[in-house]
């Protein structure tokens, strides 16, 4: 059974684009426009790993990220970014992600942080 | 007499010398009244006294008849008492003073000139009353008087008495008269033919006298018989004297010849006189008086006419002179008006015999002050300047336009002090000034006087006088207004010469009728069409030349209020800038005034100033831009980084055994989609970084509103700040350059984010609102959630250099200001109640649709 992967990024075409990538590499893919859709879905407790738009519109990832190491039940975050934040990148790593990713990135990056969250976990 | 012509050193013993000279007249009179008598009968054949008593009581006033009769008295009784009993001379006085009373007081109250004898009815009223009527009243008392105390008939005595008053009143009264009134000088005055004359008739008359009455042996023979004969050899030389020396000659030669005859009729006889001499003499007394009565009557008729004919010629002299004057000043420059008025004065006096012609101007210059220009025989005029309130009693007359008229110097009012010694100083007998009106003003005053008695000016010259001040009134007034209309001219050219702007004025048609000194346009001289030269340059290709035409031609058909226009001209160096303003001429016939400036630096400046300013608010742009630059980042790598995940993925499915071409092309024509919006997010920074020229379109306000707020999406994402955007339903279309307007609502929302970063996320909101006001304004409002404005920096948020940011450089609301002013529109700042501050810009809505 493939691992689930789930995406959160309010950059449509972002979403799809990745979504596309990981199918392709024979993952399964869930893919949600923002923080509070993840929340609410049935996925958020099956993902092996979260890849986490840094700036989305309402929640922000990073508050996604403090909420469910919280809760305790945190998958391991890959963060990708289209704006590059040291104080982000810090206090997300320091919180426990994987990577931290400026967009755009290359496909391998991204998919050797997602191995490693899988491996990692 | 010697009183009345003496000079005025001698008025205090006037009246003195004149009872002197009655009493020495009337005893004079009587002695030789006593010579002329046959004693022993009382009554003399010629009996002065009492004519001169008549005379002297018509020539005084009444309230001093009694000093007069008593004056006459010790002459009466020194002549009387040697010779005659005290009651009957006092009784004789008695009756001879109640002969002149009679006389004088019967011709005071019948005739309308008593001392006058120059027409018949003044004539008949004088022989009736004074020569006739007055001795036969008086010739009764005194009949019965010498009958009673002397015995004697008193037929013959009344008869002798009367017939010798009459004679001698007819003769004497109005020789004695005449020449008081009209005194010596007239002789003097008369030309050396009518001296002449006069020896000539007198000689005449005393050998035709002499021929008549003295030859004894002749005389004896016969007088009352053959009367009528020899008396008409006297008549010639009488009517002579009639015709050519009036009324005052003939008596004088009536006196003389009574005289003659009487003396000739009593002196050959001596003391031994008969009755038959009586008898003669008394013929002779008729034979005179009846003579004398129509001769003096057609002496009043001949000098009655002669007056008039007189009158006749001066009144036609005066209106010949009034004639000629008026022909001299009609058309007259008003250069030469004083010259003229100078030599005018000089003609009027010498012409009308005056002795001071004065012509007296209000001055122009100060309101109180005459200007006095006096003309006397042998003098030149000098204009001299004199204070009103010198001549305050005739500065008052004149401006209540009266015209002062005066006989003598005692006809002044007693508060015409400086008048009086004026007559006093210029030895001024008679004067008559008469105002000079123009209109509802008083120009000033024309006076006209003479020094002597004899030429005293009447009432009907100053009628004249007016006629003449007429004419120099409106001479002055005219002078006033070509001198005003020349310093108007005079001004007006003054003007045109010194403005520094070439004005050109133009008639109705357009023509150019003048032109200031500054005036260069080439063509445009006066004289030429000022609109058809505009049209000319149209023809020749000038694009503004059919636009300027047509914007004169609207000034001058008064269909436009005024035209302003600026055009450029290419000189030989550079291009130069000129502004025209054209405005209409206020004035009946229309017309325009044309104003062409040189508004080349002006251009230059305004060029200048508008370049800075883009390059300031480019500047700006920029620096925003740079602020912007990591949100700019994001937006640019979120479309890059769908690419190349899309790419990516596309070459996985690609090695794929089987590829999935559906998924592939959807792949494709998402990585076009993303590579568009990429190229969007550069265009638009591009667009807002460009540094161009201002160009001005229609566009939406709420179009432009939203792509800057989509611009600043990635911004307000990265700050966490909210934007809450609500346009109105309808488009704003507004006229304006779409960069500039970007630019202030991207300062605008820069600034609200800018405002609340130190505010907790969940309170950033920007709530951007448009709405269309009152249906002409578009209204744009930026509120924040910040800290707001601080007390009292309202005014300073807008000036250069204000700010409150650590890295800012104060410029944005500055520019934005500038941007709005050049848009015709406003920007203001406002705290909100709850918190944080709203920033609002507005302008004008246009019609039409966005480009």
């Amino acid at each position: 059974m493939p691992s689930l992967i789930c995406v959160i990024d309010d950059d449509r075409s972002v979403l799809r684009a990745l979504r596309r990538l990981l199918w392709a590499e024979a993952f399964a893919v869930e893919a949600f426009g923002s923080a509070e859709e993840f929340l609410a879905s049935e996925h958020r407790a099956n993902a092996r790993c979260l890849v986490l738009d840094v700036n989305l519109t309402g929640r922000s990832g990073l508050e996604l990220q403090e909420q469910l190491l919280l809760t305790g039940a945190a998958p391991p975050i890959v963060f990708i970014t289209a704006y590059d934040d040291r104080v982000a990148r810090e206090r997300a790593c320091r919180a426990g992600a994987v990577d931290y990713l400026r967009k755009p990135f290359d496909d391998t990056a991204l998919l050797d942080a997602i191995n490693r969250a899988i491996r990692g976990s | 007499m010697m009183a009345e012509t003496g000079n005025n050193r001698v008025q205090g013993w006037r009246p003195a010398a004149t009872l002197l000279a009655v009493a020495v007249a009337y005893y004079v009179g009587a002695q030789l009244g006593f010579i002329l008598r046959f004693p022993p009968t009382t009554p003399s054949v010629l009996w002065p006294p009492n004519s001169i008593l008549t005379a002297t009581l018509l020539l005084t006033p009444v309230r001093r008849w009694w000093l007069y009769l008593l004056a006459a008295l010790p002459a009466h009784l020194a002549a009387e008492l040697p010779v005659l009993p005290p009651l009957l001379v006092f009784g004789l006085f008695a009756t001879n003073c109640a002969e002149a009373l009679v006389a004088a007081a019967g011709l005071r109250w019948l005739s309308d000139a008593p001392t006058r004898f120059d027409t018949l009815p003044r004539m008949a009223v004088f022989v009736l009353v004074g020569a006739l009527a007055a001795p036969f009243v008086s010739s009764f008392p005194d009949a019965a008087l010498v009958t009673a105390i002397q015995g004697e008939s008193y037929s013959f005595v009344w008869r002798t008495r009367f017939f010798s008053n009459v004679l001698a009143s007819l003769t004497i009264v109005p020789a004695v008269v005449m020449a008081v009134r009209n005194g010596l000088p007239n002789l003097r005055a008369a030309a050396p033919h009518r001296h002449l004359e006069a020896g000539l008739l007198a000689s005449g008359l005393f050998l035709a006298s002499m021929g008549q009455f003295g030859n004894p042996s002749e005389f004896g023979l016969g007088l009352p018989a053959e009367l009528s004969a020899p008396v008409a050899v006297l008549l010639p030389f009488l009517l002579w004297s009639a015709v050519r020396f009036g009324p005052g000659g003939l008596s004088v030669c009536l006196v003389a010849t009574a005289l003659l005859a009487v003396v000739a009729g009593t002196g050959e006889s001596g003391i031994f006189v008969t009755q038959r001499a009586a008898e003669a003499v008394l013929s002779l007394q008729i034979l005179l008086s009846t003579m004398a009565i129509p001769l003096m009557c057609l002496a009043a008729v001949i000098e009655e006419r002669r007056q008039a004919s007189e009158a006749l010629a001066t009144r036609l002299r005066l209106e010949e002179m009034l004639s000629r004057l008026s022909a001299a000043f009609v058309h007259l420059p008003s250069t030469e008006m004083h010259r003229a008025l100078d030599e005018w004065l000089g003609r009027l006096g010498e012409h009308m015999g005056l002795d001071c012609v004065v012509i007296a101007e209000y001055s122009r210059t100060a309101a109180d002050e005459l200007v006095v220009r006096a003309w006397a025989p042998s003098e030149p005029v000098k204009p001299q300047t004199v204070a009103c309130r010198e001549v305050r009693w005739a500065d008052d007359q004149l401006r209540q336009r009266q015209t002062i008229a005066v006989r003598d110097v005692g006809d002044l009012p007693p508060h015409a002090h400086a008048e009086r010694l004026m007559f006093r100083l210029y030895g001024i007998r008679s004067c008559i000034v008469v105002p000079l009106e123009a209109g509802e003003r008083v120009l000033g005053g024309l006076a006209v006087a003479t020094t002597s008695a004899d030429r005293a000016l009447r009432e009907p010259f100053s009628g004249w006088l007016r006629l003449v001040a007429e004419v120099f009134a409106s001479a002055l007034e005219r002078t006033a207004m070509e001198d005003a209309l020349r310093a108007s001219e005079g001004m007006k050219s003054a003007i045109l010469s010194s403005l520094s702007n070439g004005v050109a004025v133009l008639d109705s048609d357009g023509t150019i009728v003048a032109v200031s000194q500054s005036w260069t346009i080439e063509g445009a001289t006066v004289g030429s069409n000022y609109v058809t030269a505009w049209r000319e340059t149209a023809r020749a290709g000038a694009s503004h030349g059919s636009d300027a035409a047509a914007g004169i031609a609207a000034v001058l058909a008064r269909e436009r209020d005024s035209f302003a226009f600026e055009y450029t001209a290419r000189d030989p160096t550079a291009e130069r800038w000129y502004s025209m303003v054209v405005v209409p001429l206020n004035q009946p016939d229309g017309g325009a005034v044309i104003s062409h400036t040189d508004v080349t630096e002006r251009k230059r400046a305004e060029v200048n100033a508008q370049r800075s300013r883009q390059e300031l608010a480019h500047f700006t742009r920029v620096s925003t831009m740079g602020a912007l630059a990591a949100s700019l980042a994001h937006e640019l790598n979120q479309p890059l980084a769908a690419i190349l995940s899309n790419a990516q993925a596309a070459r996985r499915f690609l090695d794929a055994a089987r590829p999935d071409l559906g998924e592939i092309r959807s792949i494709l024509s998402d990585i076009v989609e993303d590579d568009k919006r990429a190229g969007k997010v550069i265009e638009g920074l591009r667009e807002l970084l460009r540094k161009g020229e201002t160009e001005v379109e229609l566009l939406d306000l709420n179009a432009l509103i939203r792509d800057v707020v989509k611009l600043l999406g990635s911004d307000a994402l990265i700050r966490r700040v909210r934007m809450h955007l609500d346009v109105a339903a309808e488009p704003l279309i507004v006229a304006g350059d779409r960069i500039q307007l970007q630019q202030v609502v991207l300062n605008l929302l820069v600034n609200a984010m800018d405002a609340m970063a130190d505010c907790p996320t969940e309170e950033r909101v920007v709530s951007v609102q448009t709405e269309l006001c009152d249906g002409q304004t578009a209204r744009v409002s930026v509120q924040d959630a910040g800290p707001g404005i601080l007390t009292g920096q309202h005014d300073l948020l807008f000036e250069p250099f204000y700010t409150t940011k650590p890295t800012g450089m104060g410029m944005g609301l500055s520019i934005s200001r500038s941007i709005m002013e050049a848009h015709g529109g406003l920007i203001w700042a406002t705290n909100n109640p709850a918190r944080g501050a709203t920033f609002s810009f507005a302008m004008p809505i246009r019609n039409g649709t966005a480009t």
